[in-house]
């Protein structure tokens, strides 16, 4: 990191600008070899996305941000253990994100913010509420636009167990439906969702 | 089916450890898991946002101070089938160092009597192999090789107790061994052939007692456990491993996936 500091203004004039820019999987070999540099630029890429969907989750800034830095530190602890045939670096540093927030959220210690929060309905308001000036606007207006074809079933019950952090028995609690149609309801939903969406980022 | 609850994490996390099991023998399940948690990931980066600023500073700082994991190299299996014949066919094993071995194994074997006696062998056989692993990883690394070596220092001190009594139990495809010694109270534990978790998940071993669960360690998260070596507690009856968050619990979180009752 520190010796990266001096070349940066002339690297960034140099013709290997138009280089295209090293993909996270190629920066996650660079970085399980402990390169800081190449950790810098995978947390360029990734602490937008991290940061913001916990924040969606837990919702206490301060807390955010500390889990954020956990998971953050996580992927380069763990750097030597991803395995690319298991998922793309983005899945698995949002799939760790996710659950930690998540985890977080089930923490005795958050239980009584908890109880508030049932009652805040955010079922109305699932994504308008973005930050505007985020990059991976293209991927939020596609998500945006995926979610409106699912049934409102689907959507309330996707929303509350992923954003929400809720368990599947919390949200058949919340929508007053059979523990089973939840289930369902995830399911059907998530893959109506990857359909929508496609392979491609 | 709770692929869609567990891709968005909305199990219990009893519920998780239990599917994340089934996932172990389920392909296909796995790969839908898969797809799920890709989806998932796409609705988790609609939302990013900007971290503050302060956030790049610590992160990077704390990783530069952060020791990263060693990668995990292909598993170096060792022969089960070779060692646990090699007492009763021993003077038919070439002997590659030139010794006459096939003597000293009779001699021992009639020595000692009857139950003792198998469970000796057993033992011996099951540090026998795991003392090929333990001399494979002083091969490797001068650091791991002096930690290995005083695990097996320390599981065979406990072993080499006159009132050493060993018992096992059978836990899906592997088994779990536990060998007590009153009077050094010491318990070793170790198990083979466990199916691997996941990386966020870890086995985790209790000596469980009238008073409850007391922690003897996170093992890790691989097929073979330990060895490991713990105090005795007063009264322990059982030992028990169950499936944990990576870094432990300090309480059980699940049912125990092996249990062992200790001999008295």
């Amino acid at each position: 990191m520190h010796d990266r500091a001096r070349g940066d203004r002339n690297r960034d004039a140099a013709p290997r600008a138009a280089a295209p820019p090293p993909s996270l999987e190629d920066l996650m070999v660079l970085v399980a070899r402990g390169d800081e540099a190449a950790f810098e630029r995978l947390y360029d890429q990734l602490a937008g996305p991290i940061f913001g969907l916990v924040q969606r989750v837990l919702r206490d800034p301060a807390q955010s941000e500390e889990v954020a830095q956990e998971v953050l530190v996580e992927l380069w602890r763990t750097a030597t253990r991803y395995q690319p045939d298991r998922g793309s670096v983005r899945t698995w540093a949002l799939t760790l994100a996710h659950r930690r927030a998540v985890d977080r959220v089930r923490s005795a210690q958050a239980a009584v913010q908890r109880e508030d929060r049932v009652a805040e309905a955010e079922v109305g308001r699932p994504f308008d509420e973005v930050a505007e000036e985020v990059t991976g606007r293209l991927e939020r207006d596609q998500v945006r636009r995926c979610m409106g074809t699912l049934t409102d079933l689907q959507r309330e019950s996707v929303v509350l167990a992923y954003y929400g952090g809720y368990t599947y028995r919390e949200v058949a609690q919340l929508l007053d439906v059979p523990l089973g149609t939840v289930k369902t309801r995830l399911r059907d939903g998530l893959i109506r969702l990857r359909d929508c969406l496609g392979v491609a980022g | 089916m709770l692929t869609g609850a567990y891709a968005m994490d909305a199990l219990s996390d009893t519920e998780r450890a239990m599917f994340e099991q089934h996932l172990a023998d389920c392909d296909s399940c796995t790969a839908e898991v898969g797809e799920l948690q890709d989806t998932a990931g796409r609705l988790g980066a609609a939302a990013a946002m900007p971290p503050p600023a302060s956030l790049k500073r610590r992160v990077l700082a704390t990783a530069s101070q952060t020791r990263q994991l060693p990668p995990t190299v292909a598993p170096t299996t060792a022969p089960t089938t070779a060692p646990t014949t090699a007492p009763t066919t021993a003077p038919a094993v070439p002997s590659s160092a030139g010794r006459v071995r096939a003597p000293r194994w009779q001699l021992w074997a009639t020595g000692l009597a009857g139950v003792a006696a198998a469970a000796c062998l057993v033992a011996a056989v099951i540090l026998g192999v795991r003392l090929g692993s333990v001399q494979r990883q002083l091969d490797e690394s001068g650091a791991r090789a002096a930690q290995a070596q005083q695990q097996l220092d320390s599981v065979l001190a406990v072993l080499a107790a006159a009132d050493a009594k060993i018992t096992t139990a059978a836990v899906d495809g592997g088994t779990g061994t536990a060998i007590v010694s009153q009077s050094r109270g010491k318990v070793a534990f170790l198990a083979r052939g466990m199916q691997p978790l996941p990386s966020d998940r870890a086995y985790q071993l209790w000596s469980i007692g009238p008073a409850g669960a007391r922690s003897m360690g996170v093992l890790s998260a691989g097929a073979d456990l330990g060895p490991v070596v713990g105090d005795l507690p007063a009264e322990p009856t059982r030992l028990g491993v169950t499936v944990e968050p990576r870094g432990g619990s300090p309480q059980p979180t699940t049912n125990p996936v092996l249990v062992l009752d200790l001999p008295v």
